[in-house]
This record gives structure tokens, sequence and C-alpha cells, in this order.
């Protein structure tokens, strides 16, 4: 299979999966819809919609936004009430859930560089060909510290849930999935590292990508078919991710998404009462 | 043709608020019935876990591609009886690490559990004494100011027409002899202070409080329009009141069902108090005993009120004050609240044995609280517990060592 094929087959992939996706949080949606909306302290009977555009850009031009903002950053990004309650569990989810934010924008960011700015605009400036180059010092070192971090809060997490078992904790099938979905997320993530390693040559200077690196060169003498295993293995890798966020809107990973936009929501009839 | 749920009793807020809950169990580490009955449906956590699964049996991806699921009378019961066993105390809010606000969410729930007829049936009794007496107890309306009757000399103010304070005594100070001395405190302390008062008698209804957390709310629109009416007819500026709930509905909820503003100010007993206290009105004697304060869920957690009656208490020489282990925004619950007492009031009384052992452990000899219900559930409790505490309300306090 050559390299044009493996990336349609990629493409087609995730477009499919965005798709399902988008329509499964869609279906979410039409059941917050069954619910009444209010407008300016009276309930809306008719033409939902407008009204629900009015009032969030009300909120965005009126200084409740900065109070949304206040809530989003101190209680969503980085959940003040669970620092002060309980340092472990807020180091478990705060390393999980910031670094895996850091990661999804890192990734947008490159992809955004790469496909619109080099590829479409052609631009190609040093800054730009840092951040498209994976192989650069600072971009190698962001991915896997980064990737690091959250393997840290992943593991922090399983030891509060399965070793020491608070008693308000339920693990049901639900949770456990996830974690298990998460776990194969990050753990593929350094072997398809390596594998790129094996499959483009490594770089002259390796020790920014200091787990991916070091594996590569580990698997090296193995000499295999380095091109298709880096395609399966990336497969592998995507399909765990895929499988995530498939499961997400029907799980109460769904969380991750609505958490924040509710945390903000009420931190501004907060702060207004 | 299967029935679908009415889902516009909640907003779409409080749907949203089913997808943000984690499920991290907070919640229950802090829930004072689940803590004395150890069922899941009663959880803040169950409750959420249970609501969403209902909607998406009817509304989510399955239900849209195969057809809605006939929701079964076992699940039904199941999620009322959850749901109808909490206090209201609206603990969990606090600890919510995704700030689901969750009081209001239970009431929408017992909306909802209401119109399709699922709910305690002692409720329909509450429903119609108060829609027909305009009174939680049933007895004739005209007899609200019995309390006043063994008064040694009632205060000018019980019988006036027009003053420019209105004393909201509320039902249950109203009717139930165990708590008669809080407005007997209350209305001496307003006369010995100087105070322009009046009380409403037969013309002063149910504020709806009871039925709006049993999930009645719809029929208190008249109940609402009378009280606003038949103050708004003596030309006072300022209502009071010594019931938290009262407070909170006349504050919080009136200008909301309205839509419109009261045209006079409500405050509670306690802020009141400071007030009168702070301009030298009131002047106290000393008081040596050690005292402790429980926190009504409707003064503090639901209408913010912490410092007033702390203040209150502060300010009476020689006082000694002793926080409860649970106290401001994380007090239990009295076990009074949210009309559990109707659907199981053996858990009532547990939850207020659990308050009454943090009581204790202050060494506390006087309990002080700013609501008469809590001072009937923590008396009573005292009294199955054979406990040698004494429960006063803050106000019965403040007149036993008022000098002025």
């Amino acid at each position: 299979m050559d390299d044009e094929t493996r990336l349609t087959i990629f493409w087609i992939a995730f477009a499919v999966v965005m798709l399902l996706f988008i329509v499964a949080i869609g279906v979410n949606v039409s059941i917050w819809w069954q619910g009444a909306l209010y407008e300016n302290g009276r309930r809306v009977e008719k033409r939902k919609l407008g009204s629900l555009i009015r009032i969030v850009f009300k909120g965005i031009f009126s200084k409740r936004f900065w109070m949304a903002l206040k809530a989003f950053v101190l209680d969503a990004a980085l959940q003040r009430k669970l620092f002060k309650e309980d340092f472990l569990r807020w180091l478990g989810h705060a390393s999980l859930s910031i670094s895996f934010f850091a990661l999804f924008l890192l990734s947008a960011f490159t992809g955004f560089f790469e496909e619109g700015l080099h590829r479409i605009l052609g631009v190609d400036t040093p800054f730009v060909r840092t951040v498209i180059d994976k192989n650069t010092p600072i971009m190698a070192l962001l991915n896997e510290a980064l990737g690091i971090i959250i393997v840290l809060g992943l593991l922090i997490i399983i030891f509060r849930r399965y070793v020491l078992r608070p008693k308000q904790l339920s693990a049901s099938v639900m949770d456990n999935t996830v974690i298990i979905l998460l776990l194969i997320l990050v753990l593929t993530s350094y072997p398809v590292e390596s594998l790129r390693y094996l499959r483009d040559g490594f770089p002259e200077v390796g020790w920014h990508s200091f787990f991916g690196y070091q594996l590569g060169l580990l698997l090296e003498p193995l000499n295999w078919n380095w091109r298709a295993v880096h395609f399966w293995a990336f497969m592998v890798h995507f399909g765990s991710a895929a499988a995530l966020l498939l499961y997400l809107p029907f799980s109460k990973f769904v969380h991750v998404f609505i958490s924040p936009l509710v945390i903000a929501i009420n931190g501004v009839a907060e702060e207004a009462a | 043709m299967v029935k679908k749920m009415d889902l516009s009793v909640y907003s779409f807020r409080q749907l949203m608020e089913l997808d943000a809950c984690t499920r991290c169990g907070n919640c229950v580490t802090w829930c004072p019935t689940y803590a004395e009955k150890a069922n899941d449906n009663i959880t803040p956590r169950g409750k959420i876990e249970r609501l969403k699964r209902l909607t998406r049996a009817q509304y989510g991806l399955l239900a849209r591609l195969f057809g809605p699921r006939e929701i079964s009378e076992a699940e039904m019961k199941d999620f009322s009886q959850g749901v109808f066993d909490c206090t209201l105390c609206g603990r969990c809010k606090v600890v919510c690490p995704v700030n689901i606000d969750t009081r209001p969410l239970w009431i929408a729930m017992r909306d909802q559990l209401v119109d399709e007829g699922h709910y305690p049936e002692l409720l329909n009794m509450l429903k119609e004494q108060v829609t027909t007496h305009y009174n939680i107890s049933g007895d004739p309306n005209e007899n609200r100011l019995i309390w006043a009757d063994n008064l040694p000399q009632p205060p000018e103010g019980i019988h006036k027409k027009q003053a420019e304070v209105v004393y909201f005594v509320g039902c249950v100070s109203s009717f139930y002899p165990l708590t008669y001395t809080v407005p007997q405190a209350f209305v001496s302390i307003m006369e010995r202070s100087g105070v322009d008062f009046m009380t409403m008698g037969g013309e002063e209804w149910c504020c709806g409080f009871p039925m709006m957390i049993a999930g009645m709310g719809e029929n208190t629109r008249e109940l609402v329009r009378h009280n606003v009416e038949a103050v708004r007819k003596t030309g006072a500026k300022m209502l009071v009141a010594t019931c938290p709930s009262c407070y909170h509905t006349f504050r919080h909820e009136y200008p909301h069902i309205l839509g419109e503003p009261l045209g006079f100010e409500v405050l509670h007993s306690t802020e009141a108090l400071a007030e009168w206290i702070g301009e030298g009105r009131i002047q106290l004697g000393a008081f040596d005993r050690p005292v402790t304060y429980h926190d009504p869920c409707d003064l503090g957690r639901t209408s913010g009120i912490y410092d007033a009656p702390r203040a209150v208490i502060g300010s009476i020489p020689g006082v000694t004050f002793v926080e409860m282990k649970d106290n401001r925004e994380y007090a239990l619950c009295c076990g009074g609240g949210g009309d559990v007492e109707m659907a199981d009031s053996s858990l009532s009384a547990a939850v207020a044995k659990t308050r009454l052992a943090q009581v204790q452990a202050t060494g506390a000899e006087v309990l002080l609280s700013a609501c008469q219900q809590c001072k009937r559930q923590l008396t009573a409790a005292t009294r199955r517990e054979k406990m040698r505490v004494k429960v006063m309300d803050v106000t019965e306090l403040v007149e036993s060592v008022m000098v002025k």
C-alpha cells in the first residue's frame, strides 16, 4: 500500500468518526432542547433558537462574560475545589485534563501550520518550519513531555480508583472502558513515534524525544517493514482515539465538554446572585 | 403508543447539567439522607443517573432509531423514592466540583413526578390544606394568632392594621405549639425596642414554599398574589420573617413568579436583629452558657445568610460560642426539610440524631437556630435521645437577655 492510499484511508476513517461523533453529540443537544429556555426571567415559548442565540451574544458582550471566564479558569481549568479538597485527586485530574487539552491544541496548531500555512499558502518561514517539523527539539520535547504528564495523571487516577478505592467511587463498566481506551491511546503514542523515526530516519539530536527515540533505537535491529508497521501502529492509535470519541457522547466522559460550560454558566449565576 | 416524558419542566441548563455530572461521588459523601439510608436512589449522583437513563430511553440515539421505550412503573417508583427522600439541603451543590445547581434540579424532578402521578400520597393532603385552608396544618386560618393568646400582655402591634414593618409569622410558628415561643419572643423584642410592627392574622396565607418544594408550585400563584397584595395594602416598607423558608420565598421566589418587584424590603429576623442591635435599639445582658449555632439550610445555603445570626450571638456579652464540625455552607441538615417527614419520618429523625451528635461534640448547653422548623425537629430529637441540650431560636435567646 502506498503512502497516498494510506493517507486516504486515514482521512476517510477520520471523516466517518467525526460525522458519527457530531450526530451523537447532536442527539444529546436535542435532549437539552426539550427543556425550557428563559430569557429575561420569562419562559420562551416560541423561536427558542433565536432566543438562545440572543442570550449567548448578550452574555458574550456583557460583564457576565468575564464572570464566566473567571469561573472557567478557576473552576473548570484549574479545578480549585478539587485542589482544596484532595491534592492527589487534583493532581491526577489536572495532569490528565490540562495536558490532554494542551496536546490537542498543539496538534491542532501543527495541523493548521502544516496544511494551511505551509502547504496551501506556501508560507515557509523558520518558525513555520520549526512547528511543522516533529523532529525540532522544542516540538519533540513538548509532545513527549505532555504525553508523560498524561500517563502520570492516568496512573494516579488508576491508583486512586483501583488501589485506594474511595468509598464514594463506583467503578462501572463505563468508567473502566474509558480508562482502558485512554491507556491504549497514550501507550500506543510512544511506539508510533519510535516507528516514525524508524520509517523516516533518526534525527541528529534525539534526546528531546527521550522515550520515543530510545525505543526506536531499541527496535531498529528488527529491521521490519517500518513503513507498514508504522501505518498499522498509527491506525491502532487512531482506532483507540476514534473509539474514545465515539463512546464519549454516551458515557460520563461527555463531561469533558459539558462540565466547563456548566461551570461557566452557573458561575455567572452565582456571582450575579 | 408510548407515552413520552415531558422534559419541559426542566430548563435547558438543567438537562445540560445531567451530562456535566462526572459521577465522582463527592455528593454521596456529603448527602445527609444517604448517610442514614444507604440507598443509591437517594444520592444526588443516583438521581441524576436515573433521570439520565429515563431521558435516554425516550429521547436518546436508540430511541430515535428504534422508537422510545416505555418507562415501567417500577422505574418511576425507584426514581420517585430517591427524589422525595431528599431534604433539599443543597449540600451537594457546595461540594460538586462541576458546580451543578442541584436544589432547583431536585425540585424540577419533583415537578415532573407530580405531573406524572408518582409522589407520596401525603402530599395530596398538604395540597388540600394549603389550597383550601391557606396553611399547612389544616386549621382555620383565622386562628393564625393563637400563639399570642397566652402572652401575659399581647403587644399592641399584633392587631395593628398599618405599620412600618409586617411580621410574617409562617405556618409552623402559627400552628405548632412547640414553636409558639419564636413569634412570642420576636413580637416582644419588637415592642420593647420600639419597632412599629404589625401581623396579618388570617390575612397571612401560606407562602407557598412547602408546595413549591413538593413539586406543586403550579398551585401557588394565588397564594403569592394574595400575600403580596395583603402586605402592599398595609403600606409597610419592610417584611420580616422568622421562618427562613418564608423569607427565601418572599425574597427570591416571589419577584420571579410575579415578574415585578415586591415594593417592600424583605428581611430575615436575624438580619433585622443585627441591624437593631447595631443601631442601639436593643441592649443585651450577659449570657454565660456555651452555645452553638445550627445553620438552617434555607437561610444559609439557599439564601446565603451566615453572618447575621453569628453577629447577633456574638453581640451578647459573655457568650461562649462554639462552631459545630459542619458549619456554614457545609452545615448538616436537621432532617426537617424537603417535606421528607411526609415521605419517611424515620429518615428525617435519623438525620436529626446525627446533627445532635455534632452538637454534643461541641460541649454546648444551648443549641441555637434561626428557624422554627429546625427548632421543632431538633427539640423532638433531643427528647427522643434524652439529651440535655436546650434548643432555642436566636430570637428567643435575644429576648431572654434583652435589657432594653
